[in-house]
Parts: structure tokens; sequence; C-alpha cells
């Protein structure tokens, strides 16, 4: 059924597209790597905001998805679609095993449990540092940046797979918070002993939600290092578990615009604060005691609650 | 064949026993009233039999099959229906949500139209009229309707209520009376319950606890003569 929703959504998207044949070159180049973050952000919004668990450690989904996909290329020589299958596959094992073991916690144990993972996860980076590289990185081989003719280190070619990708994630986040399974994932999240005495099993939830959300983030991984061309242990490290979370609450928990909302502000915002000054983070740091003080939903929360209460 | 049927069931917090050793059994069919004293162990028994305590010993039988080990989700399955004592809604989704996520488990199996069912449901407890509000701003007395409705939508075998008129107007409680009345002829009803003339007007048998110990069962006209239950609640 094709709802206003949808509808909405679609609108949406031809807009953005409609955005990148007019930006400047900048701001065009901006635009790809938002689209990217914003997947990595819905991944993290699946299991945050739609079924309520907060990870401290996705940067290890995002950073498994662009090693998988960056040392294959590097050592073995896959091009662009084997490599970016092995960053998927490398996200899916990783939330597979993660989420067995994290589950079985709750609440503040699980955000240190991933927090720990993660953690341990950027150590291997740096560790294996004869294979990674470590902290300095490594560049993606070319191989793994085109398929066929298409180029996807040109600005153009970029855009149009961070855009397909973006495309993609939220069609799929949008069949899933209108199915069943996503009304399911919202009554974990709102009531839990509840959600379990309606018959529903509750872990099976949490789990298939943490893997999506790690495919997802995954995904998104693999992508940046493809578009981007670099791959490097700084997208392990705990700033890029933070960014998500932080990207989500701003644009608006458990709403399908809100994580690409919020991470083309809070990019633009480092941005601008950075051309201010060198203690950028201080401009950002108020920004968000505002956003707590006066937005808690995030924007698309207030869009929700004020303007379209239908908004999935 | 007994609904439901405990053996020596106990649970023990600490040095309190709650339930101790308690035989309980519920046969298919009508209403039952469990009464008893604040501290008598009627909430601990219920949700040991529905899976939200678990037992220090004993067993419990649904249909005489064990289900001591089973996870409450599986319990539900089997055809359990659980209602609060402190009422347990999704305040923050609209009414009508509330009631699709108690019915979606169930409509595809039985090929019904989960909206259209859904909706009939709130209609019988009255509170149609609501349907788009958020559950967490009806009065308390919506919401206990509300409750009911998420509980009959799943067409249990066995329905649960844990002091479903607590904090109820004199009319809510009438109409709550006729509502239990109604589906008792489909549905075994287990009821924990304070006001004694919800007590009398429904129930078939009363069982009434004291001290984590079934002290009496037996008809309402029984109970209210039987010495241990005047001396239970009065002290005499």
């Amino acid at each position: 059924m094709m709802s206003r929703a949808f509808w909405f959504h679609a609108l949406i998207l031809a807009a953005i597209f409609g955005l990148s044949l007019i930006l400047p070159t900048y701001h065009f180049g901006q635009l790809s790597r938002i689209l990217v973050l914003a997947v990595y952000a819905m991944g993290y919004n699946i299991l945050f905001g739609y079924t309520g668990l907060l990870s401290l450690g996705h940067a290890m989904f995002f950073a498994a998805g662009m090693y998988g996909m960056g040392l294959t290329a590097q050592h073995l020589n896959f091009e662009l679609l084997p490599a970016y299958g092995a960053g998927l596959l490398a996200a899916l094992a990783l939330a597979f095993v993660v989420g067995l073991l994290a589950l079985r916690t709750i609440g503040v144990a699980f955000m240190i449990v991933t927090l720990m993972f993660a953690q341990a996860g950027y150590l291997l980076i740096l560790y294996f540092g004869d294979w990674t590289r470590a902290d300095e990185g490594f560049n993606t081989p070319q191989a793994a940046r085109q398929f066929m003719q298409f180029d996807f280190s040109q600005a153009d070619m970029r855009f149009y797979a961070a855009f397909g990708l973006f495309v993609l994630a939220l069609l799929v986040n949008y069949i899933l918070v209108r199915s069943s399974f996503g009304r399911a994932l919202i009554a974990v999240r709102e009531n839990e002993a509840r959600a379990q005495l309606l018959g529903y099993n509750v872990w099976r939830y949490k789990y298939t939600a943490l893997v999506l959300s790690g495919v997802y983030s995954g995904a998104a991984g693999a992508a940046y290092g493809v578009l981007f061309g670099y791959v490097g242990a700084s997208f392990a490290a705990v700033a890029y578990s933070i960014f998500p979370l932080l990207w989500v609450l701003v644009g608006g928990v458990g709403t399908l615009l809100g994580p690409l909302v919020g991470t083309a502000f809070m990019v633009y915002l480092i941005d601008y604060a950075s051309g201010l000054t060198d203690a950028y983070m201080l401009v950002v740091g108020v920004v968000l005691i505002f956003m707590v003080l006066f937005a808690r939903r995030g924007f698309m929360g207030l869009v929700r609650r004020y303007a379209l209460p239908w908004l999935p | 064949m007994s609904l439901i049927r405990t053996d020596k069931l106990s649970c023990h917090f600490g040095g309190i026993k709650a339930v101790d050793e308690v035989d309980f059994t519920l046969d298919q069919g009508r209403i039952r009233a469990l009464i008893g004293p604040n501290g008598a162990g009627k909430t601990t028994l219920t949700s040991l039999i529905v899976g939200r305590l678990a037992p220090t010993s004993g067993r419990i039988y649904f249909r005489e099959t064990d289900i001591t080990r089973m996870p409450p989700h599986k319990r539900i399955g089997l055809g359990m229906a659980y209602t609060f004592q402190i009422t347990t809604i999704f305040e923050d989704l609209p009414v009508y949500e509330n009631v699709l996520i108690a019915a979606q488990r169930f409509s595809k199996a039985r090929g019904l139209s989960l909206r259209t069912e859904a909706k009939r449901m709130l209609e019988l407890v009255g509170i149609d009229n609501m349907r788009h509000q958020r559950a967490g701003d009806m009065s308390y007395g919506h919401k206990r309707l509300l409750e009911m409705a998420m509980g009959l939508i799943q067409q249990p075998n066995l329905l649960i209520l844990d002091e479903p008129t607590q904090g109820l107007s004199a009319g809510e409680i009438s109409d709550f009376v006729h509502l239990i009345g109604e589906i008792s002829h489909d549905t075994t009803v287990l009821l924990i319950e304070h006001n004694m003339d919800v007590v009398m007007a429904l129930a078939d048998i009363v069982t009434v606890m004291d001290q984590g110990r079934i002290i009496a069962e037996g008809h309402p006209d029984d109970i209210r003569r039987n010495d241990a239950v005047r001396e239970a609640y009065l002290g005499t």
C-alpha cells in the first residue's frame, strides 16, 4: 500500500537528488559523505531508536565492513563486488557473535560490553599492523573502487553510489518499521516485560535487530572505504561509536529520516564550528546541550509530534 | 483434565515463603476467584503460573504438560493471557497500536483481519472512540479497559486478571462485571480480587490464600461462612 508516508519519503529522496544537481563541488562531496554516514546512523537507529538498545560499540561493525572490504582488496586483490561482499560478511559474522554474547546483558552492562568489544576490535587493528598499517591506514586499491567502466573515485559516480545505497537502506528500513516485525521491536522498546507476556520472544527480536543493525553499519563502512578511498583505524575508535548515537539523538530517535537529518546537521555544524575556532567541539557541545534541553526528541521527533504524526 | 495444576509449588524470597508448597488445581471453564489478605501470595502464585517468576521448587502443569521451565512467551503461546496488577500498557503508543501489538501474533493463524479484530475488541470494552489517543493520556479506568482488551483479543484459554477493579468507579465496576460474565463462556478466568461484591457476583469457586498457602476452597457462600477465612481476614 502506497501511503502518504511512502510518498513523503519518496519526495524527500527526489529533493536530495535535485539538490545534488545544483550544489557547488564542495557541498556535493559533503552530500555523498553524509548519505553514507546516514546509512550507518540508520543502522544504529534500528537497534537504539526502534528496539531501545543503546550500544556504545557500533564502530566495530562499521570497521568490520570497512576492513573486510579493504583487507581483501589489499591483500587478496579482490575487486569491488567480492570485496564489498567480504565487508558485509565480516560485519554480519561479527554481529552474529557479538549479539550472542552482548545480549546476555541489559542496560548499562550492555553499553559497557559493546564498548569493550569495540575497543578490543580497535586494538586488534593496531596489533595486526603488518596487514592493517595500524594508525596510518591504507588507501583502498583502485580495483576495488571501480566496476566495469564506473569509477567510484570520481565525484559524480561516488554520489550516485552513495545515493543508491541510501535509497536502498531507507526502503528496507521503511518496510521494516511498517511490518509486524517493526511493531514488535517497538513493543520491546516500550515495555519489555509486557511484550514478553504478550507472547513475544524478546531475545529473538533483539538479536535480529542487532544483526540487522550490524549489517547496515558494515554496509556503510565498506561503502565509505570504497567511495572515499581510505581504510584507517580511526574509524574503529570510540569516537565512531559515539557519532551515530549523537546523529540519531539530534535527528530524532526512532524516526526514519532522523538519522539523515542528524548526520547532515552534525557534519555541517562541525564544519562550520571548525571554521570559527580550534575549539570547535565546544560549539558542538553547546548545541547538544540546547538540543537536550529544548528538543529532546530530536528534529524529526519534533516534526512528528507537532506537524506530521503519521511519520514512521 | 485440569487446565492448570501445581504440585508442591514454592517460591521463597530470602526467608519469606511467598508461596509455600501449594497444590492448586484449576479446571477448564467459568470463573475462579483467588482471594486473601495482602501478602498472601496471590500475585506470586499467578506470576509463577505465567512464568514471570521462577519457582524455588515444585512443578506447574498446563493441561497435564509440565511447563515449569517453559519461558513466558511460550506459555502465552499455549493460550494464557495475563493482565498486570499495576496497569502495564505501552503508554507512549496510541490505544489502537497497543491492541495491534497484542493481536498480531494471533490474527494470522486465525485468518482474521488484524484491524477489524482490534476495532471490534475496543468496541467491546467501550473505548473505541479513543483509539487514536496516546494510551498514557487516558484515565486510569480506561487504561484498565485497554489492558482487558489486550488480554481478550488473544482469545486465551486462560485469562489471568490481577486485581482488575482496583481504582475503578462503581459504574466502571458494574460494566466490568458484566464484561467478565460475557467472556467467561469461552474462557477460563482466574481472578485475583479484593472487592468481595465482585467476587460474589462472578466466581463459581473461590480459593483463599494466606501466608503462602491455600487455606480454603469452595463455593462463594461456603467461603463466606468459613472460620479459617474469617480468621485470616479479621484475625478473630
